[in-house]
């Protein structure tokens, strides 16, 4: 057990060095300096670019920066380059901002999906079936941004709701209902788009689950013994089948990084997703590197705890 | 499997025969529109701005009669016009094959990558690395590094050495030096591990702003990135495949690795792959949507249909139809590609089929 373990982070530690030069080269090998970003700014003369590169050691071969880069990234120093504030605390307000959609959407997604999938495997061919398959296929094929101007533009209209933003600006002095209320509102529609394509997604794959499961010997014996339908669901299935989604589990961790680019960015939403993409548009590598640094780190936590929980829940892994 | 039985069996499932004929309207769309719209003169122009005409619904008459005869369908704007007096119609004709090409493109880069790195994981699994080809692979992908910073001739050099090298090789004294702590197996899974790492749309949007725009970019970009998958299918029939009978009559009679590999090995791998390029194909367009909403997508002059729709959501209110026809084009082609790559699935399927 204790083997498994040391040698799982042992493999992944050595995984994530790698990851670190990667996502390194990508960034410093591409074309155009972040030097270049404004080239027309009269205020940016050749003697502030040199300070720049002085600065921000630009003038370094590239081991050096990259040695420098994940010092500072370990010490907490490391600073933005667009406006000089300290990258860690950037992220951890932007961070902060995310858990709530993140949480809510992981929610809505986990809770639907499953009875739909269970549902749909066991009526397999009816008419929910059915209706299910096609509305999942719906909601994988559509491009996700076009979904949510059709939702935007619905919720307004029928509940004459603000959605855009955290809360609306201007409702500091009216009641704590009100407040509240608004919160939720900013809060729920943009966790329901991020859930659809997740509901769709999830509830296939626990109906394909459900389905390879019923088909299995102990299943027939289940009913053979004459068990009641509702004992061979939940009892002798659908604990089989859910083994598969602690991988799964382990998965949605790093969605928190990557996974709300589009959606932040529609919402206005003041999130990771949305950080990543302003530093990105404004070079502003020190914060680019990090996020994605901490999403590989995310992956490689969300793979480890899946191995983990696979030891407890699977008792066909014997160490 | 004869094409004849996968046609039976596609036909005997309505969804998937469906998927298959949108499908197939697709691209006769999209070849429809490499006639009408490409070339420097062509019978419908979606380039072509007209300020007085902007934001025509769908079906307006052109206001100028002579301008209609030559440049329109019937004298009308069938799917109206944008912001800019530039005809729908024609646009979503261009985008047709433009999103299809970047599609395609894409993720047959991914699969060429993914089928040679899963081939060799799959087949040489169990051999160490031997230290000539770690350097040869080095030196490709030191070229490669050196091509996209724009250090073409030397990045050229190198890649067209190593790759010379790798294939038309012959001695096989250089190839017994060995590294001997790790097998090609491990080595290549743990690269594509790394690759894993990293959360696709946001890797691939970092590298899409940090490239010039271009629509060849995009292609490349969003192929590198997702060959990850496809590798690890034919690694995974490859490991099946090797213990097998035919495999080993063929080696027996000296075949080369290479015929192994690709004859006879590879079209009963490809089930699988077939399948995930399918819907590879699908979430390329997504993918090109969603860059494009960005403001990172397919440069002008390409219309595509996800920057037609991410221009058209400016005027969601004053001209819906600017939204409504890119985002459902896309959202049924898509599903076309995802039904039928469903389809595909249990077509291919063994078990199934017998």
């Amino acid at each position: 057990m204790f083997k498994f373990i040391s040698k799982n982070l042992y493999h992944r530690t050595i995984t994530l060095f790698f990851v670190s030069i990667v996502s390194f080269l990508v960034i410093y090998l591409a074309p155009g300096k972040p030097t270049q970003v404004d080239p027309l700014n009269p205020k940016f003369t050749p003697e502030l670019v040199e300070r720049m590169r002085k600065e921000f050691n630009l003038d370094k071969p590239i081991y050096i920066q990259y040695l420098v880069f994940y010092k500072d990234l370990f010490s907490g120093k490391l600073r933005s380059w667009k406006d000089n504030q300290s990258v860690m605390k950037k992220i951890k307000d932007r961070f902060l901002n995310s858990l709530p959609l993140f949480i809510l959407g992981t929610l809505i997604t986990w809770t639907i999906s499953f009875p739909i999938g269970i549902y749909s495997a066991i009526k397999r061919g009816g008419f929910v079936d059915k209706t299910v398959s096609f509305l999942s296929y719906f909601f994988i094929s559509i491009p996700g941004f076009f979904f949510a101007y059709i939702l935007i533009v619905f919720v307004v209209k029928v509940f004459e709701v603000p959605v855009i933003g955290m809360n609306t600006f201007g409702l500091e002095e009216t009641n704590a209902f009100t407040r509240f209320m608004d919160r939720v509102w900013h809060l729920v529609i943009p966790s329901f788009l991020g859930a659809t394509g997740g509901i769709a997604i999830l509830s296939r794959y626990v109906r394909s689950q459900m389905l390879e499961v019923l088909q299995n010997e102990y299943i027939r014996t289940a009913w053979a013994k004459g068990l009641a339908p509702d004992e061979v669901y939940y009892r002798h299935a659908l604990r089989n089948a859910l083994l598969p989604f602690i991988t799964m589990f382990g998965m949605i961790i790093p969605g928190l990084v990557g996974g709300s680019v589009i959606i932040e960015s529609i919402f206005s939403w003041p999130g990771l997703g949305r950080l990543a993409y302003e530093a990105i548009m404004a070079r502003d590598y020190p914060v680019v590197l990090t996020l994605n640094f901490i999403s590989a780190c995310l992956v490689l936590l969300g793979t480890f705890l899946s191995d983990i929980l696979y030891l407890f829940a699977d008792p066909r892994i014997r160490l | 499997m004869k094409i004849s039985e996968g046609l039976r069996l596609i036909r005997g499932d309505w969804v998937g025969f469906l998927g298959l004929c949108l499908f197939l309207c697709f691209l006769g769309v999209s070849i429809l529109g490499i006639f009408l719209t490409g070339g420097p003169n062509p019978t419908l122009d979606p380039r072509k701005v007209r300020l007085h005409e902007k934001l025509k619904p769908p079906m307006a008459k052109a206001s100028s009669e002579t301008l209609a005869k030559e440049h329109l369908p019937f004298g009308r704007f069938i799917l109206g016009t944008d912001d800019l007096g530039r005809d729908v119609f024609a646009r979503m004709l261009q985008g047709a094959y433009v999103s299809m090409s970047v599609g395609f493109v894409s993720v047959g880069i991914s699969v060429l990558i993914g089928i040679i790195i899963g081939g060799i994981s799959g087949y040489y699994g169990d051999r160490n690395i031997g230290l000539i080809n770690l350097i040869a692979i080095l030196l490709l992908a030191v070229g490669f590094i050196l091509i996209s910073t724009s250090q073409i001739t030397l990045g050229l050099f190198l890649f067209l050495v190593a790759a010379l090298f790798l294939i038309f090789r012959k001695t096989k004294r250089l190839s017994q030096i060995e590294i001997g702590f790790i097998d090609v197996d491990s080595f290549i899974m743990r690269i594509v591990d790394i690759m894993l790492c990293f959360p696709s749309f946001f890797l691939i949007l970092t590298v899409v702003a940090i490239v010039p725009p271009s629509i060849y970019n995009i292609m490349i970009v969003i192929g590198l990135t997702s060959w990850m998958g496809t590798a690890r299918f034919v690694r995974a029939e490859f490991l099946a495949l090797r213990e097998l009978d035919f495999v080993k009559a063929a080696k027996l009679l000296g075949l080369s690795d290479m015929k192994i590999i690709f004859v006879h090995m590879l079209p009963n791998a490809i089930g699988p792959v077939l399948v995930s390029a399918t819907l590879g194909v699908a979430s390329a367009i997504l993918v090109e949507a969603g860059l494009s909403f960005l403001g990172l997508g397919v440069p002008p002059p390409h219309a595509t249909w996800g920057n037609i729709l991410a221009d058209g959501k400016n005027y969601l209110f004053d001209a819906p139809w600017l939204t409504f026809i890119p985002g459902f084009s896309i959202m049924l082609v898509v599903l076309s590609f995802n039904l039928f790559g469903e389809t595909l699935r249990d077509v291919v399927n063994p078990k199934l089929n017998a």
